[in-house]
C-alpha cells in the first residue's frame, strides 16, 4: 500500500493521501430477537490537495495506480475550481518533523480472541438477563458494536504513518412499564482497545443492573422543580458539559467563525479550580473511547490545556488553523472514514480531578441536587447549552434522596464553570459510547471527577 | 433503464448466484453508485471543493430462517467473495426467527421528476459558483452575519435492488442540496446560531437565495437576547420546532416495529382520536419530484401515499417486510436505508394538514407566550415527554414577536400535545422532505432563566 501511494505523489502542489480500511462489526438484539449481525468493509483513499490557496479532496475506493491518479486529478481540478472563487490567500501549512512509525493503541483482550459465535451469544445472554430483570421490565435491546481501524497516511512534506486501533461498544437498554406509564435507562461502554477495556470498570451484568434498576425506579420517581439550582455534576455530566459547551467553542474553526472563546486566550474563564483539558491519549484511567494516538494529518496527538487554574490558554488545532494561529499543531485534525475530509474535531475531553471526596461535596450542601445519567446534549456558538440528565437526587441538609426523573439543565458554560466551588477526587471516562456529530460522526470521549455549581433546571409540577 | 442501472442489477444477479453457492437459501443485494460534486464555505471564507464517487452492496443472506447481512464498497471478485463469507457466515452464528425472510414484489407506479441531466452533469465550477452565492446572499444581508459553514452539492445516484424472492428493480435520481450555519457576531457578542438547509431534484428548482437571506435575517434578530417568562400554556411551535419535537416522536410511535414490541404509546390506538380534531398528516414516497421520493423503496417495493392521522384519529402503522410478517399484515413500502444497513422503518415525504389561519393570527391568538423556532432538547420516544432549550425564538407580546429569548426551557408530552392542537397555520413551510405549517399547541411549560 505504501508503494501504491507513493507512486501518486507525482504532483506539483501539496499532496496528502489517507488509505483507511474499516471493519465495522455490529449486533442486535432486542426482546429475545437477534435483529440484526452485520459486517462491513469501507476502505478506500481520501486524496486532499492545497492548490493556489484552496483544497480539493476526492476518493476512490478502486486500490489501482489508475484509480488513485484518477482521484488526485479530480481533487486538483475541485481546488482549482474553488481557488477562482477565494478572496483571501491561504496561509501555508506549518513544516513539521514527522514520527514516521505505526501508532497502535494499548489493547487488553484484543477483540480477535472472541469468535462471532461468542459475541452473538453475549448479547443474547445480556439482553436475556434485561429481561429477566423483573415484572416490571417490558423491552430490553442490547448493541454490541466495534470498529477495526488500519490507516496509512502519506503526505508530500513527508509523512508515512501508520495507524492500528480498534474500538468496541456495548449498549444495554430496558424499558418498565407501569398503569400505562413507561420509563426507559440506557447503560453504554465505549472504549479504545478489547475486551479488557471495555468491561475495566463494569461488567455487561453489571450494565444490566443498573439499567433495570433505573428504569424501574423512575416510574414512581417525582419530578424537581425548576429554576436556578446548586447541584453536583457526575462525571458524565461534566464530561458532557465540557465536550459540547466548552470543546466545540475552542475548536479553531469555530473560534475562526466567531465562537465564544474567540479572542479571551489569557482571560478568566472558569473557577481557578478547574483545569480543562483535551488528550489524544487516555490519561487517568486506561481505555477512553476517544483515543488518537496521532491525527488523520500524520500529526501525533497532544495533551492540550484548554484552561488552566481557571484560565483559558489553549484552542484546538489542525495545521492549517495552527499556522494561521502561529501555534503548533495539537493533532486535533479527524476523519471518519476515508471518504471524509479531516476535521478540527475533540478527542477524550476532561476536567483534572481535584481532592474532595464526593461524600463531603454532598454533606457540604444544604439544599441542591445531584444530577446524573447525561443523555444527550448540545451546545451553541456562545456556549449556552442544553443537557438532558436521566436522574436527579435532591439533596437536603447535606442528605442525599430518592430518585428523581431525569430532566434538562442549561446555562452559559463559562458561567457555569466560574461557579464551580468544589471539585471531587475520583475520575472517570463516561462519555465513549455513540458519537460526536460535526457534519462525520467522531469517536470521541469525555469525562472528569464529581464538580459543584449552579446551572438551571427545567421542571415540571408534580402530576 | 440505464446502463449503469443495468450493470447494478447484472452485479446483484452475480452477487445472489454466488452467494446461494456459498450456503444461503435466500439472499437479496442491494447496490448503489453515488457521484456528489460539492464546494463549501467556512469561516466566510471559501474553503474548497471536492468530488466523490462510491459504489457498494448491501447483502442480506438467509440461512433457513437465520439471517446474516455484510457490506462492502468495492466490486472486485476478492472483495465481494469476502461478503459473501461474511454474511453466510452470520446467518450462520445466529439463531433463527420466522420472521427472517424477502419480500414479494408488487407492482408500482412510475415516480416522475426524479431525475435532471443538467444536474447530473453539473460541473465543479458550477458547484463552486452556486456555494459562494449563497454565503454572498447570506452576508449581505448585515455585516454581522458570520457563516461557519456554507455548502451546496449536487449528487447523482443509481440503485438496484434483486432477490432470490423475484423482487428486481433499479433506478436513477439526481438531487441537489445546500445549507448555512452560523451566527450573528456584534463586536464582543455572539449570537445563538442558526442553520438552514434545503434540496431540489433539479438545477432549475434549486433556489437558494430566498432561504440564505432569511437565514441572515434570522442570525441578526437573535442578537441582544433577554430572560422569557415562565408559564405553562400555549406555545406556537414553527415548523421546524414542530416537526423535531412532535412530528419524530409520532413517527417513532407508528413504526410497526416499535409498535411490535411493546415501545410505543399508540400501540392500541389504531382507529382511535389521537390528535386533535382536524389533525392530518400523510406520508407520501411517491410524490412528483418528492426529496425523499424513489422508484422503490430499500427492499424494492413501491412507496405510496399513506394517510397517518386524518381528522385526528389514527390510521396507519408503517411497516417494512420483518415487521409486516411478524404483524401478519403487509409492508406499506416504507423500508429505508442505503446499501450499508439492513432496511428500516422511516418516512419520506410528509405533510401536515394546513389550517386557515395566517402566521399573523396565529401570533394574535397566541397573544403572550412564546414562539419557538428551534429545539435543543431531548424528546422521549417511549414516554413522549420532551424538555429542552427554545432556541431561536422569541417572546411574544400582544400578538407580536417582540424579542429574541436566552436559556429558555420548554417541557411538556408529545402525545398530550398532539391532544391539544389549537391552530395550524395555512402556509406550509418546507423543512427539507416535511411541509408542516406553525402549530399552536396548549399545555406546555415554560421555564424562563435568569
Amino acid at each position: 500500500m505504501l508503494e501504491l501511494l507513493e507512486g501518486a505523489l507525482a504532483h506539483g502542489d501539496w499532496l496528502e493521501l489517507r488509505f483507511h480500511d474499516r471493519i465495522s462489526r455490529s449486533i442486535l438484539v432486542e426482546d429475545g430477537k437477534l435483529e440484526g449481525a452485520r459486517s462491513m468493509r469501507h476502505a478506500g483513499v481520501g486524496v486532499r490537495t492545497l492548490v493556489n490557496g484552496a483544497w480539493g479532496f476526492a476518493s476512490t475506493s478502486v486500490l489501482t495506480p489508475e484509480a488513485l491518479a484518477a482521484a488526485v486529478g479530480a481533487a486538483r481540478e475541485a481546488a482549482l475550481a474553488a481557488a477562482k472563487r477565494r478572496t483571501s490567500k491561504q496561509p501555508r501549512l506549518p513544516r513539521l518533523s514527522w514520527e514516521n512509525k505505526t501508532y497502535r493503541s494499548p489493547t487488553r483482550l484484543p477483540l480477535a480472541d472472541k469468535s462471532l459465535s461468542e459475541k452473538i451469544e453475549l448479547v443474547l445472554a445480556t439482553d436475556a438477563k434485561v429481561k429477566r430483570g423483573g415484572s416490571r421490565i417490558t423491552s430490553s435491546s442490547v448493541r454490541y458494536s466495534e470498529l477495526i481501524d488500519e490507516k496509512l497516511i502519506v503526505t508530500s512534506d513527508g509523512a508515512r504513518v501508520r495507524i492500528a486501533d480498534t474500538k468496541p461498544e456495548l449498549r444495554v437498554s430496558a424499558v418498565a412499564a407501569m398503569e400505562g406509564e413507561l420509563q426507559s435507562c440506557t447503560v453504554a461502554e465505549g472504549k479504545t482497545g478489547g475486551f479488557g477495556d471495555l468491561f475495566a470498570r463494569r461488567s455487561a451484568d453489571e450494565m444490566v443492573e443498573k439499567a433495570v434498576k433505573v428504569a424501574t425506579d423512575l416510574l414512581r420517581a417525582g419530578y424537581v422543580e425548576g429554576g436556578k439550582k446548586r447541584v453536583i455534576l457526575a462525571p458524565d455530566v461534566v464530561g458532557l458539559l465540557v465536550h459540547e459547551a466548552i470543546g466545540h467553542t475552542v475548536e479553531a474553526d469555530f473560534v475562526l467563525s466567531g465562537s465564544a472563546a474567540a479572542g479571551k486566550i489569557g482571560e478568566r474563564v472558569a473557577s481557578e479550580l478547574v483545569t480543562l483539558c483535551d488528550s489524544g491519549a487516555s490519561e487517568h484511567e486506561a481505555g477512553a473511547g476517544g483515543v488518537v494516538l496521532v491525527d488523520d494529518e500524520g500529526v501525533p496527538a497532544q495533551r492540550v490545556e484548554i484552561i488552566k487554574d481557571g484560565v483559558l490558554r489553549s484552542y484546538l488545532h489542525n495545521r492549517e488553523s495552527a499556522e494561521r494561529f502561529g501555534v503548533e499543531p495539537t493533532g486535533n485534525a479527524r476523519a471518519f472514514e476515508f471518504d471524509n475530509e479531516p476535521l478540527i474535531r475533540m478527542r477524550n475531553t476532561y476536567v483534572e480531578p481535584g481532592t474532595t471526596p464526593l461524600s463531603r461535596m454532598v454533606a457540604d450542601t444544604a439544599d441542591g441536587l445531584l444530577l446524573v445519567g447525561a443523555k444527550n446534549g448540545q451546545a451553541d456558538a456562545n456556549a449556552e447549552f442544553m443537557f438532558v440528565v436521566g436522574e436527579v437526587y435532591p439533596i437536603k441538609h447535606g442528605m442525599l434522596g430518592p430518585l428523581h426523573r431525569g430532566t434538562t439543565i442549561t446555562g452559559n458554560a463559562f458561567d457555569v464553570l466560574k461557579s464551580v466551588d468544589m471539585v471531587g477526587d475520583q475520575f472517570a471516562w463516561e462519555l465513549g459510547s455513540g458519537y460526536c456529530g460535526k457534519g462525520q460522526p467522531a469517536k470521541v470521549d469525555a469525562g472528569g471527577p464529581h464538580l459543584r455549581c449552579m446551572v438551571t433546571l427545567a421542571g415540571k409540577e408534580q402530576p | 433503464m440505464t446502463s449503469a442501472g443495468q450493470h447494478l442489477l447484472d452485479l446483484c444477479d452475480e452477487v445472489l448466484a454466488r452467494a446461494r453457492e456459498a450456503g444461503a437459501t435466500a439472499a437479496e443485494a442491494y447496490a448503489e453508485y453515488v457521484k456528489q460534486t460539492s464546494a463549501s464555505v467556512e469561516q466566510n471564507e471559501l474553503k474548497g471543493a471536492s468530488s466523490a464517487e462510491h459504489e457498494a452492496i448491501g447483502l442480506r443472506v438467509l440461512v433457513g430462517d437465520r439471517l446474516g447481512f455484510s457490506y462492502v464498497n468495492r466490486f472486485d471478485d476478492e472483495a465481494l467473495d469476502q461478503a459473501i463469507e461474511d454474511a453466510v457466515a452470520i446467518a450462520k452464528a445466529s439463531p433463527g426467527d420466522p420472521a427472517n425472510g424477502l419480500v414479494d414484489p408488487l407492482p408500482g407506479k412510475v415516480v416522475k421528476g426524479l431525475w435532471d441531466d443538467a444536474l447530473a452533469v453539473l460541473p465543479p465550477g458550477d458547484v463552486v459558483k452556486r456555494t459562494a452565492e449563497l454565503f454572498e446572499a447570506a452576508r449581505k444581508v448585515d455585516r454581522r452575519v458570520s457563516v461557519d459553514n456554507a455548502s451546496f452539492s449536487s449528487t447523482l445516484a443509481h440503485s438496484a435492488v434483486v432477490s432470490t424472492a423475484g423482487v428486481r428493480a433499479a433506478a436513477s435520481e439526481t438531487a441537489a442540496s445546500w445549507a448555512l450555519f452560523g451566527m450573528a457576531v456584534d463586536g464582543d457578542e455572539v449570537g445563538s446560531f442558526d442553520a438552514y438547509s434545503a434540496g431540489a431534484r433539479t438545477i432549475k428548482d434549486a433556489r437558494t437565495a430566498a432561504g440564505a437571506k432569511r437565514f441572515g435575517e434570522t442570525v441578526v434578530s437573535l442578537l441582544d437576547p433577554r430572560a422569557g417568562k415562565s408559564y405553562q400554556g400555549k406555545v406556537l411551535f414553527s415548523a421546524d420546532a414542530f416537526c423535531e419535537i412532535f412530528l419524530d416522536t409520532l413517527f417513532e410511535a407508528i413504526d410497526g416495529d416499535v409498535v411490535l414490541k411493546g415501545k410505543s404509546r399508540l400501540k392500541d390506538k389504531l382507529g382511535q382520536r389521537v390528535a386533535a380534531p382536524g389533525f392530518l398528516v400523510v406520508d407520501d414516497g411517491a410524490k412528483h419530484g418528492g426529496l425523499a421520493s424513489g422508484a422503490f423503496d430499500r427492499e424494492g417495493l413501491p412507496h405510496r401515499r399513506t394517510v397517518v392521522l386524518g381528522d385526528g384519529v389514527l390510521h396507519a402503522f408503517l411497516y417494512d417486510g420483518k415487521a409486516a410478517r411478524r404483524a401478519k399484515t403487509r409492508p406499506t413500502g416504507h423500508a429505508l436505508g442505503s446499501a450499508r444497513n439492513l432496511p428500516s422503518i422511516g418516512t419520506t415525504n410528509v405533510e401536515v394538514g394546513a389550517g386557515a389561519a395566517s402566521d399573523e393570527e396565529l401570533l394574535r391568538e397566541l397573544g403572550d407566550g412564546l414562539w419557538v423556532g428551534r429545539f435543543s432538547g431531548n424528546v422521549d420516544g417511549v414516554s413522549g415527554d420532551f424538555s429542552g432549550v427554545a432556541k431561536g425564538s422569541f417572546l411574544v407580546e400582544k400578538g407580536k414577536r417582540t424579542a429574541p429569548v436566552k436559556e429558555t426551557l420548554i417541557a411538556g408530552n408529545v402525545f398530550d400535545g398532539l391532544r391539544h392542537v389549537l391552530a395550524c397555520g395555512k402556509q406550509r413551510h418546507q423543512v427539507m422532505a416535511t411541509a408542516c405549517p406553525w402549530v399552536l399547541v396548549d399545555g406546555v411549560d415554560v421555564t424562563a432563566g435568569t
